[in-house]
C-alpha cells in the first residue's frame, strides 16, 4: 500500500531529478583517456586491449629506460646542440614568474629555482612575465620607481644553458602608463597581463583608460576605473610602436589573458558589463553581464575591438536568465585551432564578481566554438590558468590553495591537455593579500 | 524508474565488452549516468556536485574494473560508489561548517520546482537521518527492491527495511501527515 507521504516524496524527488537531461550529463572523463571529439560523445577513439595486461608494465619500463639511455647517449655526442625544453613529448624545460615583484627562472618539470632574475636600475618591481616560443626567451615587465602612477617599461630576457638567466634588455618604446597601482611596489598590488607572439616580434597587453577627472569628486585624474580594461595594446618589439583596439561601446569592459597564436590572432577574455550577444556580436544591454573568450584580428585596421573581434564562446547573464557557467578566462593554443577557457558553473544565477562557484577547464574549437572536451579535474578549484607552452602541449597554470582569494598559498601546476594529466611544481608560494602573480613558459 | 543492467550483462556474457574495461564503463555510463545523477541530486542538491560525484564512482569502476565478479554486479557497485560520494559531500560540508539548509535545491529549476509542497518536502528530507533518507530515495525514488536497496546501502536486508520504515515516519510526522 503506497502512502501519502510516499507518493509526496516520489513525485517531490522526480521532480527535482526531471530538472536534469540527457543533454546536461558531461561525456564521461577516464584517467589518461585517449583525446575524443564532441561527436564521440562518451565513445573512445581507442582503447587499450585488456588481454596480456602484465606486459604493459614491462612495456613501459623497457620504454622509459630505452629513452632515458637514447637521451644520455645523445646528450654526450660530441657537438649535439642542447634540447630544446619543447619537445613535443616533454614539458617544457623552464619557466619564468613574477610574484610580489620578484622574478625568478624555475624548472618546468620540477619546479625547483634556477635563478632569481635581478632587477635593472630604476625598476621597483617586475609586474609581468610573457614568452616566446622555444622556452628560452621571456618579456618581463618592470614597473619604474618614484612614480605616483605607476608606468611599465618591457624587457626581453634569454636564458642560456641551464636555463642561467642573461642580461635583461629594454625594449625600445615609452613608458607604458598604467592607471593601477603594480605588483610588488610600494603603491600596490596590480600586476600586468601580457602576452607575446610565438616568434617575439609583437606583445600584447590590456590596458584601462585612466578616468576622466571631474572637479568636485573625490577622483583624481588618472584615477583608474576599478575592474576596467578597455583597450587591447599591441606594440611592436622592435620598434616600440603601438597599435590600440578600444571597446568604446561598452559600459565596462574587464580584458584578461590575452594570448597569441602564431598566424598572429590574439585571445582574450572579456568580461562586458550592461551587454548583451546578438548574432555573433556584442550588443548594448543594460542590466545584462557577458563573459566570453574573443579572438580579435591584429592584421584589421581598427581601432574598435569589438568590430575587429570574433566571439569564440561566451555566456551571457541577464538579470531574468538562470545561466550558471560563465566564461571568465582563457587562452588560445598557439596553432589557433583550440582556445582553453576557464568556465565557472555556479549554483544559482549569478553575476561575476560575486560569484562563487566551481572552475573548469574546457577546450573549445577556436574555429566552430564547440566544446569539445572539458579537462579533467580531480577537485573542484581555484585556478588561473597562466601560459601554454609552444607546442601547444602543457599548460601552466596557478593553483590557490587557500582562501580568500587572491590571498594565500598558490601553487603552479603543470597540466599535460593530451592526457589531462596533472603535475602540482614544487613551488609552492604565498602572495601578500591583494597580489597577483604571472608566469610563462 | 528501476535500472537495469541487462545490456551490459547481457553483452558481457558475450565477451564482447569485458576485455575492454574503457569501453564497458563508458557503456555503462551512457546507460546509467543520467539515472544516477539524478540520485546524487536528490541526494546532495546541486547539480556540480552530484555530476562530479558520478563521474567520480565511474572512474572508480574503471580502476576496479578488473576486480569485479562479473559485468552484471559493475551497476550495483557503481550505485554504491554514489551514495559513498554523496556521504562524503556531506562530511565535507559539515566540516566546512555550511548548514544543509543553505544548500541551494532550487535556482535554475526553479519552475519544476515550484510547488511549496514539493519544497517541504525535500526540506523535511534533509531533516531526517542521513541512512533513513538513503533508503526512502532508493525504496521510493529509484524504486529499488529492498534487497538492491541493501545491496546499494552495504547493509542487511532487514536494516534496510528498518531505515526506510523509520524514514517513512519520520518523514510524516515532519510533514504533519496523518498516520
Amino acid at each position: 500500500m503506497t502512502s501519502r507521504t510516499q507518493e509526496r516524496l516520489r513525485d517531490a524527488a522526480t521532480a527535482l531529478g526531471s530538472t536534469l537531461q540527457c543533454q546536461d550529463i558531461p561525456p564521461l572523463q577516464l584517467p589518461d583517456a585517449p583525446r575524443r571529439s564532441a561527436s564521440a560523445g562518451a565513445q573512445f577513439v581507442s582503447a587499450r586491449p585488456a588481454h596480456r595486461r602484465w606486459l604493459a608494465p614491462l612495456l613501459a619500463a623497457a620504454a622509459v629506460a630505452a629513452v632515458i639511455g637514447l637521451v644520455v647517449v645523445a646528450r654526450n655526442l660530441p657537438g649535439t646542440p642542447a634540447p630544446r625544453g619543447s619537445a613535443a613529448s616533454e614539458p617544457p624545460r623552464f619557466l619564468v614568474a613574477t610574484v610580489d615583484g620578484q622574478a625568478t627562472v624555475r624548472s618546468g618539470v620540477s619546479g625547483n629555482v634556477i635563478a632569481q632574475i635581478p632587477r635593472p636600475h630604476g625598476i621597483e618591481a617586475y609586474a609581468g612575465v610573457a614568452s616566446a616560443a622555444g622556452n628560452t626567451t621571456y618579456f618581463l615587465a618592470g614597473a619604474i620607481a618614484r612614480m605616483s602612477i605607476p608606468k611599465i617599461v618591457f624587457y626581453r630576457l634569454v636564458l642560456g644553458a641551464g636555463g642561467r638567466p642573461g642580461k635583461v634588455q629594454r625594449l625600445p618604446g615609452q613608458p607604458l602608463t598604467v592607471p593601477g597601482p603594480v605588483s610588488g611596489s610600494r603603491s600596490g598590488s596590480v600586476d600586468l597581463d601580457f602576452a607575446v607572439t610565438p616568434d617575439g616580434r609583437k606583445l600584447a597587453y590590456a590596458s584601462s583608460r585612466p578616468l576622466r577627472y571631474v572637479p568636485g569628486t573625490l577622483l583624481e585624474p588618472g584615477t583608474p576605473i576599478p575592474g576596467s580594461s578597455d583597450d587591447i595594446v599591441v606594440q611592436d618589439v622592435t620598434t616600440g610602436v603601438r597599435r590600440t583596439w578600444s571597446a568604446r561601446a561598452s559600459a565596462g569592459a574587464a580584458i584578461s589573458r590575452v594570448s597569441w597564436e602564431l598566424a598572429g590572432q590574439l585571445g582574450y577574455a572579456v568580461i562586458l558589463q550592461d551587454s548583451g550577444v546578438s548574432q555573433h556580436a556584442v550588443i548594448h544591454e543594460p542590466g545584462s553581464v557577458v563573459g566570453a573568450f574573443m579572438v580579435l584580428d591584429t592584421t584589421a585596421p581598427g581601432p574598435n575591438l569589438f568590430r575587429d573581434s570574433r566571439i569564440v564562446t561566451f555566456g551571457a547573464v541577464s538579470p531574468h536568465s538562470e545561466t550558471r557557467e560563465f566564461v571568465v578566462g582563457g587562452l588560445i593554443s598557439p596553432d589557433g585551432q583550440h582556445v582553453y577557457t576557464e568556465i565557472m558553473r555556479t549554483r544559482r544565477p549569478v553575476y561575476p564578481g560575486r560569484a562563487r562557484g566551481t572552475l573548469r577547464i574546457a577546450e573549445v574549437s577556436a574555429v566552430t566554438g564547440r566544446t569539445i572536451r572539458l579537462i579533467p579535474m580531480a577537485r573542484p578549484l581555484e585556478f588561473t590558468m597562466a601560459s601554454i607552452d609552444g607546442t601547444g602541449r602543457y599548460l601552466l597554470r596557478g593553483l590557490f590553495l587557500a582562501h580568500p582569494v587572491p590571498a594565500g598559498d598558490s601553487q603552479l601546476e603543470r597540466v599535460d591537455l593530451k592526457t589531462g594529466r596533472v603535475t602540482r611544481l614544487s613551488y609552492l608560494f604565498t602572495r601578500r593579500t591583494g597580489s597577483a602573480f604571472e608566469a610563462a613558459w | 524508474m528501476r535500472a537495469s543492467t541487462a545490456t551490459i550483462a547481457d553483452r558481457g556474457q558475450r565477451g564482447e565488452i569485458l576485455a575492454d574495461p574503457a569501453a564497458a564503463v563508458t557503456a555503462l555510463y551512457r546507460e546509467h549516468a543520467l539515472g544516477l545523477t539524478r540520485l546524487a541530486l536528490v541526494m546532495v542538491r546541486d547539480t556540480q556536485t552530484a555530476e562530479d560525484i558520478v563521474q567520480d564512482a565511474f572512474c572508480g569502476l574503471h580502476r576496479r574494473w578488473g576486480q569485479l565478479r562479473d559485468a552484471s554486479s559493475a551497476l550495483a557497485y557503481v550505485r554504491s560508489a554514489v551514495l559513498n560520494g554523496c556521504r562524503s559531500e556531506f562530511r565535507r560540508r559539515k566540516v566546512s561548517r555550511r548548514q544543509l539548509a543553505d544548500v541551494p535545491v532550487w535556482s535554475a529549476e526553479s519552475a519544476a520546482m515550484a510547488s511549496e509542497e514539493r519544497r517541504e518536502v525535500l526540506r523535511a528530507l534533509l531533516r531526517i537521518p542521513a541512512r533513513q533518507r538513503e533508503a526512502l530515495i532508493l525504496r521510493y525514488y529509484l524504486d529499488l527492491s529492498e534487497a538492491e536497496t541493501a545491496s546499494a546501502m552495504r547493509i542487511s536486508r532487514g536494516a534496510a527495511k528498518s531505515n526506510a520504515a523509520r524514514g517513512i515516519t519520520a518523514l510524516r510526522l515532519l510533514l504533519g501527515e496523518e498516520s
